[in-house]
């Protein structure tokens, strides 16, 4: 019994030592990421997107030959039958813009950088939260609360101190892009929102430049390159937005990590391929399902529609637009609010703080678990807005009070129960 | 034995059917169904799948096919019907 008790003791002991060790990184990690910020907001400012920077910075690069240190890094690539010095010198003057530092901006800035491209742009307007980590491999857990595109930066700045990285920690919208999107030969669309994405499109098309798409959610990923050779631009394909509450984003749906990684690792080849004229072939929307064989299919696309309302013969579209109200959401991966029920149907979480006999159920599978219900009084969620849609359900054939838990579980935790894990 | 085509979902129009691909007879006596009618037919089949078909693209044999065209599908084709996804 003793020893059970000094077994606990001295385990107690090493996990109070750890604690105050890590507590000790931590606020080290903390002062080391606030000097890093600072010194990057100082440099960034040097090319601020919002000064006005009359060379474009694709002209800065023109560089004509490789330095030794860039022979000895780009070897593999230098001895590559059809790539060569050639395709390395083009990929050291080319410079992309990669748009959004999630979980397909981070494998694209990755090998862009590793590859020796000269000059990339990073545009992320959030910053890094743990839930982003098992995806979004260009940040780490001591980048937690950083923005996104500085944290990109860093590791790029690590990586391949040859490549210059400009960071833009700003949210994407008609008031800008066109004047950042112009400073860039090629745009990756590492968006995880539909108004961006259309935004993008328009922008691309006005400037001439080649987007190369991607897109993950689940088990699914989309790649395409628009704009690009005579080929279609989004619109061609999607004329008009879907409606938002069908459109899902990944902290809704989820996504299997590994499921971004490929597609943002087929945007970075993708670049690649144009910046070095390596890109022949018919244009292709390219299908990647995880779970279906084969794992990717290619979809023959037309050219581009000759009655497209922005790359067609007649544009009705001719400058940026409002793509929020266009699209009716966001630019944010965040859930829209919806207001289901009234307010008395709903109450705060402080106001019920025990959860009696609590039972789990899908929204989908409600209907047909009704029985099941009726043993238990409350309904709560996730940080979505299903909770509403359950209460109208079981109003419809239970008696007695049903409400829904404003904030659900994730407000939950946040005010009753700190232990209830959240995502 | 009923003449047939095959069509694929993908992503959320897979999610709507809970299937990835099913074989659907042609109409009786006919040997095509066009791209209008089989809309009709699948909005009819997967009650769910009416706000998706708004805004997904048809690929028939894999080659990307104009949604209002009057394009008819034959037997043995293989329609995809692929809606557009936008998480990253």
């Amino acid at each position: 019994m003793s020893t059970i008790i000094d077994a606990d003791k001295s385990e107690i002991r090493l996990l109070t030592e750890l604690n105050s060790r890590l507590k000790e990184e931590n606020e080290l990690l903390k002062i080391r990421v606030k000097e890093l910020e600072e010194k990057l907001e100082h440099n960034s400012k040097i090319s601020e997107p919002t000064k006005s920077d009359k060379v474009p910075a694709k002209a800065n690069l023109k560089n004509n030959d490789l330095s030794l240190d860039e022979y000895t890094r780009y070897g593999r690539q230098l001895i590559l039958p059809g790539f060569g010095k050639s395709g390395q010198l083009k990929l050291k003057n080319t410079s992309i813009l990669i748009v959004g530092a999630g979980g397909l901006g981070a494998p694209v800035a990755i090998y862009l950088a590793a590859a020796g491209v000269g000059k990339l742009g990073i545009i992320d307007y959030d910053t890094v939260e743990k839930s982003n980590l098992q995806r979004q491999v260009i940040h780490n857990e001591s980048r937690e609360g950083v923005s996104k595109a500085q944290s990109a930066r860093m590791t790029i700045e690590e990586l391949n101190s040859l490549c210059q990285c400009v960071a833009y920690d700003i949210l994407l919208d008609s008031s800008n892009a066109l004047e950042i999107i112009e400073k860039y030969d090629i745009v990756i669309d590492a968006t995880d929102n539909v108004a961006t994405r259309y935004l993008l499109n328009d922008a691309c098309v006005m400037a001439g430049i080649p987007l190369v798409s991607g897109s993950a959610l689940r088990m699914d990923g989309q790649l395409t390159i628009y704009n690009y050779k005579g080929g279609p631009c989004y619109r061609c394909l999607f004329p008009k937005p879907p409606p938002p509450e069908s459109v899902l984003n990944c902290s809704d749906g989820g996504v299997l990590g590994v499921v971004t990684g490929v597609i943002g690792c087929l945007q970075a080849l993708q670049a690649i391929k144009i910046a070095t004229d390596m890109n022949g072939g018919p244009h292709n929307l390219l299908i990647f399902s995880a779970t279906s064989y084969p794992l990717f299919r290619s979809m023959k696309l037309r050219p581009k529609k000759e009655d497209c309302a922005l790359c067609g013969e007649r544009p009705s579209i001719t400058e940026l637009i409002d793509y929020v109200q266009f699209c009716g959401s966001g630019a944010l991966d965040k859930s829209p609010t919806v207001n289901v029920l009234g307010y008395e149907d709903r109450i705060e979480p402080k106001v019920r703080k025990n959860l009696p006999n609590s039972i789990n159920i899908p929204l989908n599978d409600l209907p047909n678990k009704i029985e099941e219900v009726k043993k238990s009084l409350e309904k709560l969620n996730t940080p979505g807005n299903d909770s509403q849609h359950a209460v109208n359900i079981l109003k419809n054939v239970l008696k007695g009070e049903i409400k829904d838990i404003i904030g659900g579980l994730y407000k939950w935790s946040l005010d009753v129960d700190q232990e209830f894990p959240i995502y | 034995m009923s003449k047939e085509f095959t069509i694929l979902y993908y992503a959320t129009a897979r999610d709507a059917t809970k299937v990835s691909s099913e074989k659907i007879p042609l109409p009786s006596q006919s040997p095509f169904i066009s791209l209008k009618d089989l809309t009709i037919l699948l909005k009819e089949r997967h009650k769910k799948l009416v706000p998706i078909l708004e805004n997904s693209l048809y690929a028939i044999n894999m080659e990307y096919v104009e949604n209002d065209q009057a394009i008819l599908v034959k037997e043995g084709d293989e329609v995809a019907v692929i809606p557009p996804v936008s998480g990253g």
